[in-house]
């Protein structure tokens, strides 16, 4: 049996999908029988340019969203040589919590940056340039910010989709068994996603009553959490129903609420104000003529971030992005 | 007509009972109104998604949703409350987002109120005229 040639690229990462992906164990073993990594950065020594020279990919992992120039070019490129491609982690398929910069512009993300966070020394408000020279006189340049964040699925076709930040340890497992039966000739189906059909409200064991009501909404830190009793009715923002299942609910189960890194539910578009229709509904269902208009806007103003609280991995992948904007279009370098 | 000449396209959703039927009377009516909107009947307010709404921006200037006045007249008893539970949410996004939240407005219109409806859809076109095209970013 021929072995495959696998390889790894970035787009814009933190780190945490190499250290899932490792956490698999011996399980890595079985993946360099079927497969020959030929590109890796963070596991093998390369340098800029081979992945260019690496010929074709059988297999093409992508880490990470897309926020520069170079990362486009770099998935672009991975995608053309791979015979299978999958986005890894939230960030490679709905954009991930880097995806939430969208909401602001470039250049004021820069200037939070380099200028008005606090702890850092910056009078002249000086922002580095995309150009410049290294102490040896050679000159270095940074690739350009695009204007907004996005998934890798926005500018490729992506054969397998591995949602969660990071990826569970049942879900790199899974990748690796299909590798392995990739070399033996079983194609994996396009759009494949290693995760549940469903949301993850049908693997949470939590009592959950036929109609959720929700008096008043309490952040995590604000209640005493019933670690039996579903969340909403605890009137605490947990993603669930809207969330796809597939992570072994392990939030849930340590009395977290769900935040939604798996992504929205096969068939939902828009995890954010799927939420959002739903959410809302809920506010005092079935009393609204008692609380009166007023009332239900004050309480629903009482919502602190409900951008960030709804759309914490998929911003990037929304319905309204930066493409739709008041803010106007403004470039960066 | 501003100098510039832009004219805002407006995407409306009116409930069967109340706004679309108040659309109806503005015509019957013969009232004028500027020729900015392109209705969409739904059954209720209530059956809205927001995504849709958000879809009706990403082509469009503003969004008017248009349904039974409140506390009691919606056909289903509380359709109308749900909308207005969550446009009030969605308004929040929006200017999260950096869209300006007046470019969503939730009205009650009621079956006889044709005038009203006239007179919104003029109010809600020349305040999207100030506004000026909803932009698309690069």
């Amino acid at each position: 049996m021929r072995k495959l040639k696998l390889a790894v690229a970035y787009g814009s990462i933190c780190g945490g999908c190499d250290v899932a992906f490792v956490d698999v164990g011996e399980k890595l073993i079985d993946l360099t029988e079927a497969a020959d990594i030929v590109h890796w950065p963070s596991l093998m020594d390369g340098k800029e340019g081979d992945l260019e020279r690496a010929g074709d990919i059988d297999v093409g992992i992508y880490f990470g969203g897309v926020r520069t120039d170079k990362h486009k070019e770099v998935l672009e490129l991975l995608r053309e040589k791979s015979g299978v491609f999958v986005a890894f982690g939230a960030c490679a398929c709905h954009g991930g919590v880097p995806g939430l910069a969208n909401v602001f512009k470039s250049r004021p993300l820069l200037e939070r940056g380099y200028v008005t966070t606090k702890g850092v020394e910056n009078p002249e408000g000086v922002i580095p340039g995309l150009k410049g020279t290294n102490p040896e006189g050679g000159k270095v340049s940074v690739p350009r910010l695009r204007s907004f964040l996005s998934p890798a699925s926005d500018f490729v076709d992506v054969d397998i989709f591995v949602p969660g930040c990071p990826p569970p340890v049942e879900s790199v497992s899974e990748l690796i068994e299909v590798v392995k039966s990739h070399q033996k000739g079983h194609s994996p189906p396009r759009g494949l996603a290693i995760a549940e059909e469903t949301s993850l409200c049908d693997f949470c064991d939590r009592q959950k009553s036929e109609e959720i009501n929700i008096e008043r909404f309490r952040r995590v830190h604000e209640a005493a959490v019933d670690k039996d009793k579903c969340f909403l009715e605890q009137g605490i923002i947990c993603m669930g129903p809207v969330t796809r299942g597939g992570c072994g609910a392990k939030c849930i189960n340590a009395n977290m609420p769900c935040r939604g890194c798996f992504g929205p539910v096969p068939g939902v578009e828009d995890q954010g104000t799927k939420f959002l229709t739903t959410i809302a509904a809920a506010l005092e269902a079935g009393k609204e003529r008692e609380v009166g208009e007023e009332e239900l806007k004050k309480l629903i103003r009482e919502l602190r971030d409900p951008v960030g609280l709804f759309y914490m991995f998929s911003l990037a992948a929304s319905v309204i992005n930066r493409r739709n904007s008041d803010l106007g279009g403004q470039k960066v370098g | 007509m501003v100098s510039d000449g832009f004219e805002p396209s407006i995407v409306a959703f009116l409930c069967r009972w109340c706004g679309y039927a108040g659309a109806d009377m503005a015509g019957t009516s013969r009232l004028k109104y500027p020729p900015s909107i392109t209705p969409i009947r739904v059954p209720c307010t209530g059956r809205i998604e927001m995504e849709q709404v958000l879809k009706a921006l990403r082509r469009s200037d503003g969004v008017l949703i248009a349904g039974c006045h409140t506390p009691g007249d919606c056909h289903y008893v509380r359709g109308n409350f749900q909308c207005l539970k969550r446009v009030a949410l969605l308004r929040k996004f929006l200017s999260q987002m950096g869209v300006n939240p007046a470019r969503l407005r939730l009205e009650w219109i009621s079956a006889t109120e044709g005038k009203k409806f006239a007179e919104v859809v003029r109010e809600f076109t020349r305040e999207l005229r100030e506004l000026g095209p909803l932009g698309e970013m690069k």
